[in-house]
């Protein structure tokens, strides 16, 4: 019954620096990332405190640094900074995971109609390549965790080619922010293959309509389906 | 007896936000308000300060748009260390008032009717579940607010020369339904944004008749919350939203 979950990489990473190269990072943007992917992996537990001092003797570097990155962590929703406990990871809420799949959702309808808007041929292939991605880890019970981090990214890559860069950033705070909620429920006990599957195939179905250039309605409304189911499981799940 | 200050004079917080939203009166500043909604600090902090003063010439055209900000030159204006200034403008990055390719050089985001469109099409998304939210949750109190929202809008409503409090003030209900609503995501989001829309509207005034118009329409939008009527408050709010919509493009246009 237990498999050993394996776990997705440089997950903070891919959204903190979104489409810029490694060359580019500023050291606080380093140090976001890694601490940010402690968070994510729950190895600072949320409500943990964030001790500057210890951060700063592990990564060699003066407080500055630290409390830059530990500000890119409060704007990105996953630390919370207080003048009385300093800096904890942020804890989940069942208010709180309903609140962002309620703005997640809202957002999706403009993503999903402005990327059939906007597609060329590069984007459908990119569109297809992250798909490939996904249906490559949909069956295997041991990737749920990649499955919902892949899934993930083919999302926030139709956010980030629908032409509207406000809402494509809010989508990735909020997936920043729901992706510990998610996770919860993503073991294959609450997210089994058949449930994965059929994911898969409504994003079959929307690369079809978007190579055929078909109407996107539909879609928005069935994603919004997936998104409440998923939003029931985690609520449930974080009981 | 009063001596004159050290430091030239940066806006200070007169009182807790989270409090002032419930009193239509406009805050010592508009740009405070919005930046630090919801904290409560009973004074702002240098950083904080400078991020008001500088948020307030960007939106009132004073940084022109396209233009580089010189920190240097703002930490001596303001007599502080360049960190404050870095953190300030770090800050107005995340509500979109500044960008910056790399870290060191920020400059005021260009203003374009495709820039409009997408802030508009993200605006009313969000602000569709807000509104949503506040319509379901919609009580006696709320009723008094937005009408204390009305009277302060009615009385500046005839005078030209205040057409930008007038626009301010409504801004300001709206986020008070944005507040009530509940959302903390939404709320967060629709303040930045209120930030980038003032710059907006800063570019062409409100003449009477607009002015008339959008009170008409605040009118009619509470007539249909009291009346326990979605569809038909959704839908003026969205006629208000076009409204407004149509001028700034053409202000834009005019002046492209």
């Amino acid at each position: 019954m237990d498999v050993e979950l394996e776990r997705p990489e440089g997950v903070a990473a891919a959204r903190l620096l979104i489409g810029r190269s490694a060359a580019a990072w500023t050291l606080p943007e380093q140090i976001a990332a890694e601490v940010g992917e402690r968070i994510l992996d729950e190895i600072i537990a949320p409500g943990e405190r964030i001790g500057e001092d210890k951060l700063a003797r592990e990564f060699r570097v003066s407080r500055g640094p630290i409390r830059d990155a530990l500000k890119i962590l409060e704007h990105e929703g996953l630390v919370t900074i207080t003048s009385r406990k300093g800096a904890v990871a942020s804890v989940l809420t069942t208010d709180d995971l309903r609140e962002i799949s309620e703005v997640r959702a809202g957002l999706f309808a403009i993503a999903l109609r402005g990327f059939a808007e906007r597609s060329t041929p590069e984007r459908l292939a990119l569109y297809r390549h992250h798909f490939e991605t996904v249906a490559s880890v949909t069956n295997e019970d041991r990737l749920a965790l990649v499955w919902l981090e892949a899934v993930d990214r083919l999302m926030l890559c139709i956010a980030h080619h629908c032409g509207n860069s406000r809402a494509a950033n809010l989508l990735t705070t909020l997936s920043l922010q729901s992706i510990r909620y998610f996770r919860r429920s993503s073991v294959p006990a609450l997210n089994p293959a058949a449930r994965r599957r059929e994911v898969l195939k409504f994003y079959r179905d929307l690369g079809v309509a978007y190579e055929k250039g078909s109407d996107i309605g539909p879609f928005v409304a069935r994603l919004q389906r997936i998104v409440d189911e998923r939003m029931d499981t985690t609520t449930v799940a974080l009981r | 007896m009063r001596l004159p200050p050290i430091t030239p004079e940066l806006p200070a917080a007169s009182r807790p936000f989270s409090r002032s939203i419930r009193s239509p009166r406009a805050p010592a500043s508009y740009a405070a308000f919005r930046l630090f909604y919801g904290e409560e600090p009973p004074t702002l902090s240098i950083k904080d300060q400078v991020a008001v003063t500088v948020a307030e010439r960007i939106i009132e055209g004073r940084f022109a748009a396209g233009e580089r900000i010189p920190e240097q030159v703002l930490s001596d204006e303001f007599n502080v260390s360049k960190a404050p200034v870095s953190e300030a403008l770090m800050l107005l990055e995340y509500v979109g008032l500044v960008e910056s390719a790399a870290r060191r050089s920020a400059y005021v985001p260009r203003l374009s009717p495709q820039d409009f469109d997408e802030l508009t099409e993200y605006r009313s998304a969000i602000a569709r579940i807000s509104l949503g939210r506040f319509f379901d949750g919609y009580g006696p109190a709320d009723h008094q607010v937005l009408r204390a929202y009305q009277a302060e809008m009615e009385a500046v409503a005839g005078d030209d020369a205040r057409w930008f409090e007038f626009v301010e003030t409504f801004d300001r209900g709206v986020l008070y339904t944005a507040v009530q609503g509940g959302n903390h995501h939404i709320t967060r989001a629709l303040f930045a944004l209120s930030l980038q829309v003032l710059r907006y509207y800063r570019l062409g005034s409100l003449t009477l008749k607009q002015r008339r118009a959008v009170l008409a329409l605040w009118k009619q939008a509470t007539a249909a919350l009291d009346a326990r009527d979605k569809q038909k408050f959704v839908a003026i709010c969205e006629e208000i939203q076009g409204l407004r919509y149509v001028e700034t493009v053409a202000a834009l246009k005019a002046g492209a």
